[in-house]
């Protein structure tokens, strides 16, 4: 029991850096971003890709200089660059294909259409070019478990458990200290109030995604320790979806909570029913926040219908 | 490069059985969110039902084929009823996402080791068609073709019936949306309180649209599978239900005529460029393999990139459609 | 056509008594009676914030009481779904106009019609259950709109009209349903004074018909031309009620709402 708790924080926590940023997106803009997904995957590729090839893997006259532009770079390293390749890809998607569709008048529910275009289209661009197998990093690829109190953990999962822990502490001081932080959340709790109070909105827009962006890169190179695939994020986008709708779409907070709660739960569900089923547990809390608590646990109640 | 292959191909591909199922299941979605503005993301899901009603009760409850049939059209029903009944009151991207959590549970559920007695788990079901494929007057492995027509003798008959029933249903959606009921489901699409404050129960018209529109979906499932003579739950993921919304978008949401020819030439377009790149010269192939990686494997992919991309496109430029108008902005609810 | 009135003459039409309806700690509306009675027409008015739009979104079923009785024709309505009070008679238009653009103006009329045949589904498959009545709607829907002046729209989208003529459309629409009560939430909004003119000649009318016009508006000199009575509300509570002479001179009404400002939005008076 309490190693299935252990498992689910874990998976809470990788979830909830992943799950911040498509709140924060869907507060401040009303999408819901179906891309999602594959900013979690992208992440995991680039950490493979640093890790394995270093820049030369594109830029093949880079191979004079040393890592990380000639080779592959230590793991850690890897995964910093992914977690910058992340929030990179996140402004670029925010700037080319989502700001003139707003600036357009592009109506919400075709934006939402958009991210579905968009995130298949990626999603097979990077099974494209990578490949449908799986494959895994190079270094802390397995590891033997330390065994402490009855319940089993790797080395490399304590520490990326730690900075989880380090970086949702240090997101929680940023929102709520910052004023870019500030800023974000009050856009995301009333984007007209914030606009009227003379917040430059657009300018916020840019930092969330920028900011979701490397938050779910940064998840996807955790999710990635087990395998790295070019589904990872498509795989665990409706954990992510419950996780959101759980905490209450549009605030950081509840996304938080969320992922903790539905992490917690899917693991304990394998207690009753078959691990193959596990991740149905999560589509099922998605279900049932929806039916009971539509706004979420920390959102606030608004007037359907 | 054998163009005759190529153009044989593509020709046979524009009124094929892929084009008939995606058709059937896009005249599903173009009930629910064409006319009624229902953001439904699982029409797999209703496919789906549609196929197991057939493969369950041929499989683990050891039905008449064709009292399989019959049972498709009520599993369809009930999964709408499940579906509809707590969600209908809730905003549209709530019910995308619920729709699309369903849709993954039942294919989750279906391929699951929990379910193998009932739904065949991973394997599926197999070798229940035969009562339809006994009735063809046509020999099954014999091919047929006039001009650039080519077909198997099994998808002949699949397309004579597979045909008959797309054109009956499309055009009984047509008379539908002519009727008052019609009216009423359009109404409700642009506002639903205006239509409320008028003496209409929204709620209850929302429930008949997507039970209408599931039940097609899920006759486009039995179909499909009888089609492949095996029922896989793997085959109905969300791509699919993403690219029944490409094809509709194609077309125009709203329009009686949208998903047939969505999805012809969508079908048309994707058999076409995929033929043709695996017709080239070895030369060119090897050249492409090693400079844009386009090996078999990935000239399979780029029918789901173009996908993607459609869509994309679609819905920022037009997503009102080929028949659409620019007033209707088809995507444009309020 | 005339409205069938089934109580005696006397009686009101519409009551709420002891309604109460809070939104977190705030009392948006603390009706303890209102009697409304038939064949007139009654104002709805007061500041912003006093409550108006919510008491009538509960009249009208958009919103729930959280208690207190509302009764129409004596029957009890509380709680009742919008859709159901149209079919007892009562119906309402919107301050953000709703004329269905996508439909057109004929389509938009024949929605408003009840108990259509072709709107059920197993019906509307058969064109001949239906087509009958349809013509009969389709009729009595060409004559309400060349009360209205609205004929030579008649085919066109309701959505290449303009905005007066949206409102005039969706009250027409309303009349589809041959209400007992007509809510109107605001129905000179936005609406030029040529425009203004012709929908209060119609509004004028509604009563000789056996019909009861209920209505929200700040226009002080609209509220003053038409009505036949006037409902003061001022922070969830009724401060004022009677004929629009009565308060005009209402010492408390005029000190805190009107003064010097008849003729003004009221919504630009400051609360004294």
């Amino acid at each position: 029991m309490s190693q299935l708790t252990l498992e689910g924080l874990k998976l809470g926590l990788y979830l909830a850096m992943a799950a911040i940023g498509l709140s924060l997106i869907f507060g401040t803009t009303g999408l819901v971003n179906f891309a999602h997904a594959e900013l979690i995957t992208w992440g995991t590729l680039m950490a493979y890709f640093f890790n394995i090839y270093g820049l030369v893997g594109t830029f093949g006259f880079l191979s004079v200089l040393p890592a990380p532009f000639g080779g592959g770079v230590n793991f850690i390293f890897a995964t910093l660059l992914a977690t910058i390749a992340g929030g990179v890809l996140g402004y670029v998607l925010n700037r080319v294909v989502f700001r003139t569709a707003r600036n357009s008048g592009v109506s919400l529910l075709a934006q939402m259409v958009m991210t579905i275009g968009l995130s298949i289209l990626l999603r097979y661009v990077f099974v494209y070019f990578f490949g449908s197998r799986y494959r895994v990093y190079k270094d802390y690829a397995s590891q033997r478990a330390n065994t402490f109190w009855g319940m089993e953990l790797t080395t490399r999962d304590a520490i990326a458990m730690v900075i989880s822990v380090v970086i949702l502490v240090g997101v929680g001081v940023g929102l709520t200290r910052t004023r870019t932080g500030r800023a974000m959340r009050a856009v995301s709790d009333n984007r007209d109030l914030a606009e009227s109070s003379g917040i430059n909105v657009e300018k916020v827009i840019s930092q969330v995604w920028i900011f979701g962006g490397a938050l779910a890169a940064l998840s996807g190179t955790f999710f990635g320790f087990d395998t790295v695939k070019w589904d990872i994020g498509t795989r665990i986008l409706l954990l992510v979806f419950a996780a959101v709708t759980l905490g209450g779409l549009g605030t950081a907070f509840g996304a938080l909570v969320g992922a903790l709660i539905v992490g917690v739960v899917i693991n304990w569900s394998t207690l009753i029913i078959d691990t193959e089923l596990k991740n149905m547990t999560a589509l099922l809390v998605l279900i049932l926040a929806l039916l009971l608590r539509p706004q979420g646990i920390l959102g606030k109640k608004q007037r359907i219908g | 490069m054998d163009w005759g292959f190529i153009l044989e191909r593509s020709f046979s591909a524009m009124i094929g059985p892929e084009v008939v199922v995606y058709a059937l299941a896009a005249v599903g979605l173009n009930v629910h969110f064409g006319y009624t503005g229902l953001m439904n993301f699982g029409q797999v899901g209703f496919m789906a039902a549609g196929a197991y009603g057939v493969g369950v009760s041929v499989y683990w409850l050891g039905w008449n084929f064709w009292v399989g049939i019959l049972f498709s059209f009520v599993y369809a029903a009930i999964l709408a009823l499940l579906l509809g009944i707590p969600t209908l009151r809730l905003r549209a991207d709530y019910l995308s996402l619920v729709t699309i959590a369903a849709s993954e549970t039942i294919r989750l559920l279906a391929r699951s080791r929990v379910m193998q007695p009932y739904t065949g788990g991973v394997e599926g079901v197999n070798q229940f068609a035969g009562p339809f494929y006994d009735l063809s007057p046509f020999e099954l492995g014999k091919f047929y073709s006039i001009g650039p027509f080519k077909y198997l003798g099994r998808d002949v008959w699949m397309l004579i019936v597979g045909w008959t029933l797309l054109i009956l249903i499309t055009l009984m959606v047509r008379q539908l949306m002519r009727s008052p009921w019609g009216r009423t489901l359009r109404a409700i699409r642009e506002d639903e309180d205006a239509t409320r404050a008028l003496g209409k129960n929204a709620y209850y018209y929302k429930m008949q649209a997507l039970m209408l529109g599931g039940i097609i979906g899920g006759v486009a499932g039995t179909l499909q599978v009888i089609q492949k003579a095996s029922v896989q739950a793997d085959t109905f993921n969300p791509v699919i239900t993403f690219t029944i919304w490409t094809i509709l978008i194609i077309g125009g949401p709203g329009r009686v005529w949208s998903p047939i020819v969505g999805s012809s030439i969508y079908w048309t377009l994707i058999v076409f460029i995929e033929n043709t790149l695996r017709q080239l010269p070895p030369g060119v192939r090897t050249t492409l393999e090693d400079t844009v990686q386009l090996s078999d494997f990935n000239i399979a992919m780029l029918r789901f990139i173009l996908v993607g991309l459609g869509l994309l496109l679609l819905a920022r430029y037009r997503p009102q459609g080929i028949f659409g108008s620019r007033e209707e902005m088809a995507l444009d609810r309020r | 056509m005339t409205a069938v009135n089934s109580a005696a003459p006397d009686t009101p039409i519409v009551t709420a008594t002891g309604v109460v309806k809070s939104f977190g700690g705030l009392r948006a509306v603390d009706v303890d009676k209102l009697e409304i009675q038939r064949n007139k027409i009654t104002a709805l008015i007061g500041p912003n914030g006093a409550g108006k739009t919510t008491f009538f979104n509960l009249l009208t079923g958009f919103d729930q009481v959280d208690t207190g009785v509302i009764t129409l024709d004596g029957e009890d309505i509380t709680g009742t779904a919008p859709h159901r009070l149209a079919a007892k008679g009562m119906v309402r238009t919107f301050q953000l106009t709703k004329a269905l653009a996508k439909l057109s103006t004929i389509e938009n009329m024949k929605l408003g019609a009840l108990h259509q045949r072709g709107e059920k589904f197993w019906s509307a498959l058969i064109p001949g259950m239906w087509s009958k009545q349809d013509r009969e709607v389709e009729a009595r829907a060409d004559a309400i709109l060349q009360r209205f002046n609205l004929t030579h729209m008649r085919d066109e989208y309701a959505g290449t009209m303009s905005g007066g003529q949206r409102k005039l459309l969706e009250m027409a629409r309303a009349l589809m349903t041959d209400p007992r009560v007509v809510m109107l939430d605001e129905p000179m909004a936005g609406v030029n004074p040529a425009l203004a003119q012709s929908l209060l000649e119609l509004i004028k009318l509604l009563p000789g018909e056996g019909r009861t016009v209920i209505f929200v508006e700040h226009n002080m000199d609209v509220v003053q031309e038409i009505s036949d009575w006037v409902v003061v509300m001022a922070e969830g509570k009724i401060i004022a009620q009677g004929t629009p002479a009565e308060i005009k001179s209402n010492k408390a009404v005029v000190d805190a709402y009107l003064g010097a400002h008849h003729g003004e939005d009221l919504s630009k008076v400051e609360l004294s």
